[in-house]
């Protein structure tokens, strides 16, 4: 989900920026002590996820696991999201720092919706499974609709870049959704605190 | 119980690392390209070396300006007019929705001088006689063509090798693992800090 740079102009990036700082500031003030190191590790995750290569015959694309990073760390995504894209932009040059903004608010923003949905669904006892499903395919999904939003700015027309990104993205949200799902159903069952905001749901677990 | 789950996380992620066979394409578009007297070929290739087919390519100076356009083939190459005298432009690839790569280019002087020519047609007439003003031309395009033909696998070669460059290796990856982990330790450090000063 990287947007390269050049691609965009002046009006977007500065929009993606601020998306980007606002909610970098606000994740990190929700962020709390003890989740530091979870907020490291997802951040680690989505830094080397990309490098994760899944041939789809004629195609290939990566994990994004911005669903799952919701999932685990709700607004805080933000911050894990910014401190990944910006080491992929430095270290492999994926993306770029001046479109660092748009592509951390374009993965992460999807990825807190979908995460926090996802979190919902598990408070109202809904089979792990599905949470996880949800919230994986949904962050993917989400991101390539952000992604579309970016490039209509650009004269891409819109619904035919969107229809274009989200069918492209189909396959991946799929393999998403189930390597989701399988992390989110063994976390449900080893250590429930992890899902959610943990305080809340410490007293389930034994 | 924490602990567990972040072992058990850790485990996780160590197995879908080791489905990392090769970089992923991940949309970093690469181009790379020379000049070939009035022409410019080259080839264009994401990160994992997979061409970048049938997409928009331009020529354009240092204003922005499309000077000319073609269209990759199936195997991510292209060639495109550039005029004599335009000494630096970039070669801009356009592989889809977001996905853009550039490499700008600088006209090298051609090794010859100017006199350097003149030397040829001075020396030309003692082996040929009259018609060596034609010869000259002639034997001029077939050394070309030959030198050409001749420097195809080295600029295949340097075309791989710039392939190979621009895809991230370990040293990458756990470089920014190592730079997360220190931020991650900065944070609870602060976080210690401030919970010990209350």
């Amino acid at each position: 989900m990287h947007i390269a740079e050049g691609v965009l102009s002046l009006p977007v990036l500065a929009a993606g920026a601020s998306v980007a700082a606002a909610g970098t500031a606000y994740g990190i003030r929700k962020l709390p002590f003890e989740a530091v190191p979870r907020c490291g590790i997802v951040s680690a995750a989505l830094f080397v996820a990309s490098l994760i290569h899944i041939n789809l015959g004629v195609s290939s694309a990566h994990l994004v696991l911005n669903g799952l990073g919701g999932l685990f760390l709700g607004w805080s995504l933000f911050p894990a999201c910014l401190v990944a894209l910006l080491l992929q932009a430095v270290l492999f040059q994926f993306g770029g720092l001046v479109v660092l903004g748009v592509n951390a608010s374009v993965m992460a923003g999807p990825g807190v919706l979908a995460g926090l949905f996802a979190r919902d669904l598990l408070s109202r006892q809904v089979p792990p499974l599905l949470c996880g499903f949800v919230a994986g395919a949904g962050g993917v999904i989400g991101a390539a609709v952000a992604v579309a939003g970016a490039l209509v700015f650009e004269g891409e027309a819109f619904r035919a870049t969107a229809l274009l990104l989200v069918g492209a993205n189909i396959p991946i949200a799929l393999i998403e959704g189930v390597v989701t799902a399988f992390i989110v159903v063994f976390l449900s069952r080893t250590a429930p605190g992890f899902l959610g905001n943990g305080k809340a749901r410490r007293s389930d677990t034994r | 119980m924490r602990n567990r789950g972040f072992f058990t996380l850790i485990c996780i992620m160590t197995i879908l690392g080791g489905l990392w066979v090769s970089p992923a394409r991940a949309h970093k578009l690469n181009v790379f390209a020379y000049i070939e007297g009035e022409t410019v070929t080259g080839e264009a290739y994401f990160a994992d070396g997979a061409p970048v087919k049938d997409s928009a390519v331009q020529v354009q100076d240092s204003d922005g300006t499309v000077l000319a356009e073609s269209v990759t083939d199936g195997e991510g190459r292209f060639v495109l007019p550039v005029s004599g005298s335009l000494k630096t432009f970039s070669v801009v690839v356009s592989g889809g929705p977001g996905h853009q790569g550039k490499m700008e280019l600088t006209r090298i002087e051609e090794g010859r001088p100017p006199g350097q020519e003149k030397e040829a047609e001075d020396g030309r007439p003692m082996e040929t006689g009259k018609n060596g003003d034609v010869d000259v031309k002639k034997l001029d395009q077939a050394l070309r063509r030959i030198v050409r033909e001749e420097t195809e696998p080295l600029k295949r070669l340097l075309s791989r090798m710039n392939e190979q460059l621009s895809k991230p290796g370990p040293a990458e990856v756990i470089g920014g693992i190592g730079y997360i982990v220190g931020l991650v330790g900065i944070g609870l450090w602060a976080g210690n800090r401030k919970r010990k000063g209350h």
